[in-house]
């Protein structure tokens, strides 16, 4: 279990998300990236298979 | 004006505030059910069509009487375990006066009416994958039994301050990937096991047909609904405050008492529907799982809606999205034919909705002293109650059925399509099925 809170009392919290304050913020922030190209690339090698495929049917 | 009126004005300015919030809260959870309905009428063949419609809008109108008869009383009285707690379901009993107009009471009314709403949404969950071949009276029974009996038991457990999985495990369900999600999958896991696939689904040698609804649009255009309607839902999953009912004087907070923020919430279900269409999409590229990821995402990250980074509440759908077909694929090949996938996308994906609190939000005090911290046991005792708690009642009922011979309808209906059953034809202009 990864321990992610800034909180340790709610009565005095402020910034309550996971990994506030930490290098895991960035952490998460860059894989999200990656997750948002990625399926660019498998939408473009699908799409490059149908081009192919017609194509060569012409 | 004294400060005593002031206070008392403001209050109950908040308290009017209050019941208006719920009010369109519940108004905006109506349109899971339209989503539902167009998702599954669209899912549906067109000989199956209207029984599929009507089967759903029946379980939405059954809701609502059996949850005033029983199901308040429920939440309010059974959160301890099996044993209820009289007095304080007093409130919940029918014939309360809380339980109808009452000058004094602006707030009954509409908890009631979210909470059916969130009955109403489990009994839509099961609905669209027991569609063409499940009879409608056994049908409503088995919905009324998840959605007043067996969701709201769960709820009691799970989604109440005073439940005993919150008290003594520190269970967190912001968003009810457990109380909700779990529930309802698993119920229908148990309702398919004893249905039996349509048929033409399985070919002798056991591998799968797919078998294609007749309007991949209207389907995709519910789930958009649903979408919509999950806004409404996860905003009444929070605690209005600044009235004698609230947890704070002047903050919003989750079930359990935890602050959180209301653009907490808009952060994350905006990051989780993303994260879960993408990922459905990655996974799939195909436009029935890429718009069902939108659920995936929203499932997968409902948990800890109110504490994720949302960074972070993306990834969590995105993995979401990859699980949900995937997990789908498995229970095809196993023989359970789930005509939408709800077992995968509400079982499998709030599985991982709560395990990812429980693997990523460590360290996060309860909402009192007394009340534990959030941990990795925790949520996984979570996951085995919830499971259980569905699959079993879902399993026995629909067992009884089935050997009373009510539960499914013969092949010969089936392949006259159950639309006959109800006398009824979706599209007189004799558009025809090709399967």
């Amino acid at each position: 279990m990864i321990n992610s809170s800034p909180v340790e009392a709610w009565d005095t919290a402020t910034v309550i998300f996971t990994f506030a304050g930490s290098g895991g913020v960035h952490l998460w922030f860059w894989v999200m990236c990656i997750l948002c190209i990625v399926p660019l690339f498998v939408s473009l090698k699908a799409e490059n298979a149908v081009e192919k495929e017609h194509n060569g049917n012409n | 004006m004294s400060p005593e009126e002031l206070y008392a004005a403001t209050t109950r300015a908040n308290l009017l505030n209050l019941e208006v919030y719920y009010y369109w809260a519940t108004a905006i959870m109506i349109l899971i059910h339209a989503g539902f309905l167009m998702y599954e009428m669209g899912a549906s063949r067109v000989k199956h069509v209207l029984a599929s419609g009507t089967k759903n809008i029946l379980a939405f109108a059954f809701m609502i009487p059996t949850f005033f008869m029983f199901g308040w009383w429920i939440y309010l009285a059974m959160y301890n375990g099996f044993v209820p707690d009289f007095e304080a379901g007093a409130g919940g009993v029918p014939w309360s006066d809380s339980m109808g107009p009452n000058l004094a009471d602006n707030a009954t009314g509409v908890f009631w009416g979210a909470f059916t709403l969130f009955a109403c949404t489990t009994a839509s969950i099961m609905s669209g994958s027991v569609i063409e071949r499940i009879r409608m009276a056994s049908f409503i029974v088995l919905a009324v039994l998840l959605g007043s009996v067996v969701w709201i038991l769960s709820a009691a457990w799970g989604w109440h301050y005073a439940g005993w999985m919150v008290t003594d495990w520190g269970y967190h369900d912001f968003g009810a990937s457990g109380v909700v999600h779990m529930i309802s999958g698993f119920f229908a896991l148990g309702v398919l096991i004893n249905l039996g696939p349509r048929v033409g689904k399985y070919n002798p040698d056991g591998s799968p047909n797919r078998i294609r609804g007749h309007s991949l649009p209207m389907t995709a255009t519910g789930l958009m609904l649903i979408v919509v309607g999950f806004f409404g839902f996860l905003g009444a999953c929070l605690i209005f405050p600044g009235t004698e009912l609230s947890w704070s004087a002047t903050q919003w907070a989750n079930i359990y008492g935890q602050p959180t923020t209301l653009s907490a919430i808009c952060f994350n279900t905006l990051m989780a529907v993303a994260g879960g269409i993408i990922g459905c999409y990655a996974m799939t590229r195909d436009p029935f799982w890429m718009m069902s990821g939108a659920l995936c995402g929203v499932i997968s990250a409902a948990a800890g809606l109110d504490l994720w980074y949302p960074g972070l509440a993306f990834v969590v759908a995105f993995a979401g999205g990859i699980l949900g077909p995937w997990a789908a694929g498995i229970f095809e090949r196993l023989g359970i034919d789930d005509a939408v996938g709800a077992v995968s996308v509400h079982g499998v994906c709030g599985i991982w909705g709560l395990l990812a609190v429980g693997i990523f939000m460590g360290g996060y005090p309860g909402p009192s002293e007394e009340i534990p911290a959030i941990t990795f046991m925790g949520q996984f005792v979570g996951v085995i109650v919830m499971f259980l708690l569905g699959f079993i009642p879902g399993y026995a009922v629909s067992w009884i059925f089935h050997k009373m011979g009510i539960l499914r309808a013969s092949e010969p209906v089936q392949e006259a399509g159950m639309d006959k059953e109800i006398n009824a034809v979706a599209y007189p202009e004799e558009i025809k099925s090709i399967h």
